[in-house]
């Protein structure tokens, strides 16, 4: 099975000034995948590239196995896009807005008709199908771009910014929306500056500025786990290293963060106890992404 | 072409709702066809006196009395005016288009979806030139209708719908309105500001103001072999405008001067 993306070297470049350069990644289908970088960085520039909104200036690509270049029709049909700003008509109503969309892509009625409805009741939006979308709030507009992201039942779905300005509520909606599409089998490829966000939902992300700096996975099974000590941490390091299952071991002042199994977590706390330690609490590690954000994508301040 | 339609009739959709719009677009073809009603209508009641039309005899045709000459200068002058309709109104409408799927960034998701280009554009053009063409030919019919039923025969006969005044509205008229919305999406799509889009429309009747006045000043009188003349000149320039407008349009144009 092709991946649902495969980029070699692609870049744009802007009269002068490149958007992104050299980018090159694979993503598997069924999975979600996060690009995580400031702005400016080329996040919006990668998608428009992957959906062919804009073409490459060096560089080739396969979306869903077709040809970026000269399959573009197909990677449009194959592609829900969901773009920074909800961009809908303010004057249409709800069911308008959606049925504009489902007829350029081609749905006939009957199959339309029962999309929208669906996604409509689903967003809880049914009962203001008939009224101008310039009334809505920002969730509300958020979730209709959503279902018309989705009414072609896409492969691939690109999602830039999905959460921007949402209370919590139409964000554990959208989250959960996400999460539903991956288990049904949908590539999701998120574009997000909330990096927990991309840790709750991504199994890889890639961190971008201008280029891929890095690609990593995101080991949901294996978390990070944080050990803090009465003294140095240093002196224990080693030996917790040589335990079965445990990677990721990184010492820093009184503190011990690795990843193992959470089976492992006992063994290792009683390696350290048995070895003198005093430990002062264990926690799992929250922000790790963040660190290699900060790590990878933040210049160093020059001194 | 099936999704130009769906297209066109998003643009309709969303233009019936804009009440301004709506209002401001139907204005234009209200008042010019009521100048053209009552000014032909005041002479044909008004009493003319020979020496003020002497010199004007000299270019009307033979055997006309002197009412018949101030109604013919009249149409001749109010002919020009009357294309007002068909160059402002695709003007109107279309820069509303652009600038407010500029301001909503609404291009955006609709480029990502199967639509060609051509398709897009011929929809947004439609959008605009058909109501365009149907004012200009409903209210020239109307205007006709009025002028021939409550006109005396004699003034009548010098009333539209004459040679002049058909070859203009058939043939100028479409040309003019199809050019001008194609002028209008380039200018449109390079400028953020609507005010900047709905004043580029209002210029498109100097050319046309142009036309009365040199009428008036020359006095001389611009017969049906100029509005033909016009026509052939029009579809020229219209040819190049769409050359130029599809050579520069690719959905990156779109999205980088759109969106």
């Amino acid at each position: 099975m092709t991946a649902a993306i495969a980029a070699r070297g692609l870049s744009k470049i802007f009269g002068a000034t490149p958007a992104i350069e050299g980018l090159t990644l694979e993503v598997a289908r069924g999975s979600a995948f996060a690009l995580l970088g400031p702005n400016g960085a080329g996040k919006t520039t990668s998608i428009r590239l992957l959906t062919a909104l804009v073409e490459p200036t060096t560089g080739e690509a396969e979306v869903c196995g077709h040809r970026l270049g000269r399959d573009n029709d197909a990677i449009r049909r194959s592609c829900g896009l969901l773009t920074e700003v909800p961009g809908l008509y303010p004057r249409l109503t709800a069911l308008q807005n959606l049925t504009f969309f489902a007829e350029l892509q081609d749905l006939s009625p009957r199959v339309a008709r029962p999309r929208i409805e669906r996604w409509l009741r689903r967003f809880e939006l049914w009962d203001r199908r008939d009224q101008p979308t310039g009334g809505f709030s920002t969730g509300m507009k958020q979730k209709l771009a959503l279902a018309r992201a989705l009414l072609h039942e896409p492969a691939l779905l690109f999602l830039d910014e999905p959460t921007s300005g949402l209370d919590p509520e139409s964000t554990r909606t959208v989250r959960e929306l996400i999460r539903e599409q991956v288990g049904e089998g949908r590539t999701v490829i998120l574009c997000t500056h909330h990096l927990d966000e991309a840790e709750r939902l991504c199994d890889r992300v890639a961190f971008i500025r201008g280029r891929v700096l890095a690609v990593e996975t995101i080991a949901h099974d294996q978390p990070s786990t944080r050990i803090t000590l009465a003294g140095e941490s240093a002196p224990h390091a080693e030996r917790i290293a040589q335990l079965d299952g445990v990677r990721d071991l990184h010492s820093d002042g009184k503190t011990l963060t690795f990843r193992a199994a959470e089976a492992q977590h006992p063994q290792i706390i009683r390696a350290l106890v048995e070895a003198g330690a005093e430990i002062i609490y264990v926690a799992p590690e929250r922000g790790s992404l963040e660190a290699l954000y900060f790590k990878l994508v933040v210049p160093e301040p020059r001194a | 072409m099936r999704r130009t339609w769906v297209v066109l009739r998003r643009e309709w959709t969303e233009l019936k709702q804009n009440r301004f719009l709506v209002v401001s677009t139907l204005m234009l073809p209200l008042i010019l066809s009521g100048m053209v009603i009552f000014a032909a209508l005041s002479v044909a009641g008004s009493d003319v006196h020979p020496s003020e039309v002497e010199s004007l005899l000299a270019q009307a045709p033979r055997g006309y009395s002197p009412r018949q000459v101030v109604m013919f200068m009249l149409m001749k002058q109010l002919l020009a005016t009357f294309l007002a309709v068909p160059a402002i109104i695709p003007a109107l409408i279309t820069s509303y288009s652009i600038i407010g799927e500029k301001q909503l960034r609404t291009l955006e998701p609709v480029l990502a979806t199967p639509v060609r280009v051509g398709e897009l554009l011929a929809g947004k053009c439609l959008a605009a030139f058909v109501p365009a063409l149907l004012a200009t030919w409903l209210s020239f019919g109307i205007t006709c209708a009025i002028l021939q039923s409550r006109l005396p025969p004699e003034t009548a006969r010098v009333a539209p719908p004459t040679t002049d005044w058909l070859i203009a509205i058939f043939f100028v008229a479409p040309l003019l309105a199809f050019g001008s919305n194609t002028l209008t999406v380039i200018v449109s799509s390079r400028v953020r500001d609507p005010r900047a889009a709905h004043q580029f429309a209002s210029l498109l009747i100097l050319p046309i103001i142009g036309v009365v006045l040199v009428q008036l000043a020359r006095g001389i009188l611009l017969g049906w072999r100029f509005w033909l003349g016009t026509a052939l000149a029009l579809a020229w320039l219209d040819v190049i405008l769409l050359r130029l407008a599809s050579a520069w349009f690719n959905r990156e144009g779109i999205l980088a001067k759109f969106g």
